[in-house]
């Protein structure tokens, strides 16, 4: 039988979550309000998934990424999707040296810590899989040699809401490899106000480096720690099987909203990220409040609606606050 | 020349052997002398197509005198009395009593046909025979039967005059074997929903239902099997607080109406401070002290927490209290 000493799982996460705060501070400086944006990118970081941000243009999602990529000693780059965009583009390409007559390796984009692949579905099927290939695999492959990616190695995919014109949405399977999909909303009033103040001024605070790539690979280490009682494996089970047969879960109206529910993967990131909320919370345990603090994000991008959910104008998010309202806490 | 003769006698006869051997039993009445023919009767001279009727012949007393009469042999039926009349029995023979005296004897035969028109039927022969063997033929010369098609509608080419299938009465044991069919299926329906509804209200399947206890007693009687149990002494922290906190979320759905099973520690307690300002009874201490408990339940539940004594204790006595003070007892003894 496992054993865990909570008590000093407990006290090694009071220690190592400390930069959590110092980091959340130091985006502040730089990023007014959108404290859900930077909790999901600090849940991101530390559970080891990418993450897929959806919001109107101008609602810092860019710079939110560059901030956080600016707090840790990390490479960053940002690809532009666009039409003409080739995988080669991402990945690298074999160049011809005439001075030493042999082809070399010439590594893309991809090859840094912080990726922003900023409007994703702009670019077609093949660029967007040549991406989440290097998502999953955490590897690339250029002509005959394979090149693992950096530890840590994070996309941040940004995606419009409108303007569905000549896109090229993600397909169902490739969006379940994002474990999270954050949608960015507009910020409140007095965020607003101060957002004015600081471009009027001209004056843009610059946030400083605290953490180094190091220090994020032993922070998730720690967090894969976190312990999680079998009660709480099974409610997110009981979770994400409510999105596949509702009717089993007393739901029986959601049954003609939901086209298929969530994967295995969902239960996976559902899990991690529980831990990774916990972590952020400063405790060595989940509870199930976090996993419904992040059962939202994980789970909206991998449910999907039937035409009969869309014509009522119903949303993923409706079905989850169905489920997450019926199906029992532990 | 000669070959082609014989070929001819022989077509001749393969066509009229049949005719031959009917000939031996009916013919026709036309080549008969006169004395030896007896007038018969149809019951209907006319009839439709596939309709039945009987050709009637009657023996007056006194023409057998004794005699066995011999009817001709119609196997296998139906008989083919001509090329469009069909017997549908033999020759039944029948006698007429009148005042206790053998009046005739009744031969009878029943008739059908399928093809329209009018026939003559042949005569039919009845052989007398004497004890001493010699033998008199009565002949019964054939009536015309006409055959009448059945009209049809030539802008449907259907029938006049179709009528429906013929119905037949339903007998008294019929309704009372439905009647007791369906009586049975009602009990079963009804024993069903009788069973299930019990269920559903967790009462029990036979006799009268217990009255559903007020949501604090419910909630003091679990608590108290808990203290009686003692789990927490048996190494069982993580069932104690699982019932414990149970009992207390089934307490503030019952009570309070707030949906606790489906709420985690925080939403229960923002709740019930959300209900505070309409309950004078959920106070700010009461309230706090049931967060605590809920917090060593979390800790216990999720955290393989091990909470010592005097905590679990604190903890019963934390849920009993807060079961009691917010009890509604006296609307429930005005009920």
């Amino acid at each position: 039988m496992e054993t865990v000493n909570i008590k000093e799982l407990n006290e090694r996460i009071q220690r190592e979550s400390a930069f959590v705060d110092i980091m959340t501070l130091e985006m502040s400086k730089v990023i007014v309000g959108q404290k859900q944006l930077v909790e999901n990118l600090l849940i991101g970081l530390l559970a080891n998934g990418h993450i897929l941000l959806e919001g109107v243009p101008g609602l810092a999602k860019t710079l939110a990424i560059r901030t956080l990529a600016s707090v840790v000693d990390a490479k960053f780059s940002r690809i532009q999707f666009t039409p003409d965009l080739l995988p080669a583009d991402l990945v690298g390409t074999l160049i011809y040296s005439q001075r030493n007559e042999e082809f070399q390796v010439k590594k893309g984009p991809l090859f840094a810590n912080f990726i922003l692949a900023d409007e994703i579905n702009r670019s077609p099927a093949k660029v967007q899989s040549a991406l989440l290939e290097a998502m999953q695999e955490r590897q690339i492959t250029i002509g005959e040699h394979t090149f693992p990616l950096p530890e840590p190695f994070l996309v941040l995919a940004t995606q419009n809401p409108i303007e569905q014109e000549g896109t090229y949405p993600l397909p169902e399977a490739q969006v379940d490899r994002f474990m999270l999909k954050v949608i960015v909303d507009y910020p409140k009033k007095e965020e607003e106000k101060l957002i004015i103040r600081m471009n009027n001024s001209g004056q843009f605070p610059t946030a400083a480096q605290v953490l180094k790539p190091a220090d994020i690979r032993k922070a998730r280490q720690v967090v894969r720690e976190v312990y999680m009682d079998e009660k709480i494996e099974r409610y997110i089970v009981d979770l994400v099987y409510a999105t596949r047969k509702p009717e089993d879960c007393h739901l029986p109206d959601l049954k003609p909203l939901i086209a298929y529910g969530a994967s295995p993967r969902a239960s996976i990131s559902l899990a991690i990220a529980s831990k990774a909320y916990a972590f952020i919370r400063r405790r060595g345990y989940v509870i199930p409040e976090d996993v419904r603090a992040v059962a939202y994000e994980v789970l909206r991008h991998r449910i999907g609606l039937t035409y009969e959910a869309e014509a009522e104008n119903i949303v993923t998010e409706n079905i989850i606050t169905s489920i997450i309202n019926a199906v029992e806490v532990p | 020349m000669k070959g082609f003769i014989y070929l001819c006698f022989f077509f001749v006869w393969l066509t009229l052997s049949p005719c031959l051997s009917y000939a031996q039993q009916v013919t026709d009445a036309g080549q008969l002398p006169e004395n030896l023919v007896q007038e018969s009767v149809l019951e209907k001279d006319s009839i439709l197509i596939g309709d039945q009727t009987w050709w009637n012949m009657t023996l007056p007393a006194g023409t057998w005198n004794g005699r066995q009469i011999e009817i001709p042999d119609f196997s296998p039926l139906p008989y083919k009395l001509t090329e469009q009349v069909e017997a549908l029995s033999g020759v039944l023979l029948d006698s007429v009593v009148r005042k206790r005296h053998l009046e005739s004897i009744r031969a009878r035969i029943l008739l059908t046909s399928f093809d329209s028109g009018s026939y003559r039927l042949p005569a039919v022969p009845l052989c007398l025979v004497g004890q001493n063997g010699t033998r008199d033929t009565l002949w019964f010369k054939g009536p015309l039967l006409t055959v009448n098609t059945i009209p049809v509608d030539t802008t449907s080419f259907e029938p006049f005059g179709l009528k429906p299938q013929m119905r037949y009465p339903i007998t008294k044991g019929e309704i009372l074997t439905l009647a007791g069919l369906l009586v049975l299926l009602a009990a079963l329906i009804f024993l069903t929903v009788l069973i299930v509804r019990r269920r559903r209200n967790h009462m029990p399947l036979f006799g009268p239902a217990r009255p559903k206890d007020p949501p604090h007693i419910a909630a003091l009687k679990v608590l108290e099997d808990i203290r009686a149990r003692e789990l927490w002494k048996k190494q069982k922290a993580k069932s104690y607080y699982t019932l414990l906190t149970d009992t207390i979320r089934i307490y503030l759905r019952d009570r309070f109406g707030i949906q606790a099973m489906e709420k985690t520690s925080a939403e229960m307690l923002a709740a019930l401070r959300q209900t505070a300002s309409e309950d004078s009874l959920l106070t700010d201490k009461i309230i706090g002290g049931l967060g605590q408990m809920f917090s060593t339940g979390d800790l216990a539940k999720f955290a393989k927490y091990t909470p010592s004594d005097l905590e679990n204790e604190e903890s019963l006595r934390q849920a009993i209290r807060f079961v009691t003070e917010t009890a509604r007892i006296e609307e429930e003894k005005e009920e």
